[in-house]
């Protein structure tokens, strides 16, 4: 009887011994974890191994201890992306997958605003896209609320809000009436990003020349040249005065200085002077008749 | 080989992926099979569009020159794309969950 349990007991050991020594690790953990979270795997089996943690953003190659937990600190693994986890022993190669995921708290903000310059009273004329990111450079999926707000001198803000689809939210705003220096602002969740936007004169909105005599000459000059919103034009801005007189026709291209724009033409009896600058055209004045 | 393709934090990513495979002994082979592509955002201001890839590739680990697993993989792929001097670079690309 107890050589037949001895016998036993001896093949039992004969099946277990190879078995220690053999037996493969197989691995499991989360399915997914928070960009630059802690996190744990288990590795069942015995003896020794390497995992490796391979994605397109970051790889990891470490040798375990098989049976026992593989524990990750926080900041170990933190770019969002596939990552394909093996577990590599002398008996056999096990993979299980991972989604390292953004984490939901915004850092940075990537913020694309256009123009930089632009007239004034120009309905949706300023664009604001922004990408959200998190602490690790991941772009922020989940959904989140962005404000945008855009504020001039002269009138009250403009504000909006705008929910990111896969990262990215937009807007569009108007520029304000009078000219300035506006500052659109994106925030989102208390992390805030900041453009300075130029508002300028639009085209001049009406033209008028007078007209006296200067020698031989006639001195022609315009009033103050404002756009439509009563904005002063920007020195610079060319002013076009034309003379025809006998089917003879000449011009002369006058920067606006000062806020005006002046010039001397011949004095011809029976002249028409004109004025435009762009497509605005002025009053017409006709010399000595 | 990264550089007419990527640029800023997709370029710096994959250059340190790489640069860390060759330190420690190993190297990854991605293969893709499939690709289907959506737009899904056009900035307005025309400077960036962002994609989703939903892409079938085979990945081969390799342990110096012992092929360690070959997986087929359905991954999504969210890419940011920005002009470059005559063409879009990619600035962004980043695995979510199906």
């Amino acid at each position: 009887m107890s050589s037949r349990l001895a016998v036993l007991l001896s093949g039992a050991l004969v099946a277990l011994v190879p078995l220690a020594h053999s037996q493969s690790g197989r691995i499991s953990g989360p399915k997914t974890i928070a960009a630059g979270s802690s996190f744990s795997l288990q590795s069942s089996g015995s003896g020794t191994g390497i995992l490796y943690i391979v994605g397109p953003g970051q790889v990891v190659r470490k040798d375990v201890q098989l049976g026992s937990a593989i524990n990750f600190p926080a900041g170990m693994l933190y770019n969002a992306d596939h990552y394909l986890i093996i577990l590599a022993s002398n008996e056999s190669i096990e993979s299980i997958s991972l989604d390292v995921l953004p984490s939901d708290k915004p850092a940075t903000l990537s913020f694309l605003a256009k123009p930089s310059r632009l007239p004034v009273n120009l309905e949706n004329g300023i664009t604001g896209a922004v990408y959200v990111f998190d602490a690790y450079q991941n772009l922020v999926t989940m959904s989140l609320p962005v404000s945008f707000s855009l504020s001039n001198p002269s009138s009250p803000a403009q504000t909006r809000t705008v929910s990111t689809h896969n990262g990215a939210a937009w807007t569009e705003m108007n520029s304000a009436a009078k000219e300035g220096a506006a500052k659109f602002i994106a925030n989102a969740n208390g992390i805030s990003s900041e453009r300075v936007i130029q508002q300028v004169p639009g085209d001049p909105c009406s033209l008028r020349i007078s007209a006296h005599p200067s020698g031989q000459n006639i001195a022609l000059q315009t009033d103050p040249i404002k756009d439509c919103n009563g904005n002063a034009v920007p020195d610079g801005t060319i002013v076009t005065f034309t003379e025809s007189y006998d089917g003879i026709q000449s011009t002369v291209d006058v920067p606006v200085k000062r806020g005006v724009a002046q010039v001397e033409l011949p004095a011809r009896r029976g002249a028409k002077i004109s004025v435009a600058s762009g497509i605005v055209m002025g009053n017409e004045i006709r010399w000595g008749s | 080989m990264l550089d007419p393709f990527f640029v800023g934090t997709a370029r710096d990513k994959l250059a340190a992926t790489i640069q860390q495979q060759r330190t420690l002994g190993f190297r990854t082979s991605y293969n893709d099979l499939s690709h289907d592509i959506q737009i899904v955002f056009y900035s307005p201001e025309g400077l960036s569009i962002q994609l989703i890839d939903n892409v079938e590739y085979d990945e081969e680990v390799f342990d110096h020159d012992k092929l360690l697993t070959k997986q087929r993989v359905h991954g999504r792929y969210i890419a940011i794309l920005t002009p470059a001097e005559a063409r879009w670079r990619v600035r962004l690309f980043q695995g979510a969950p199906q």
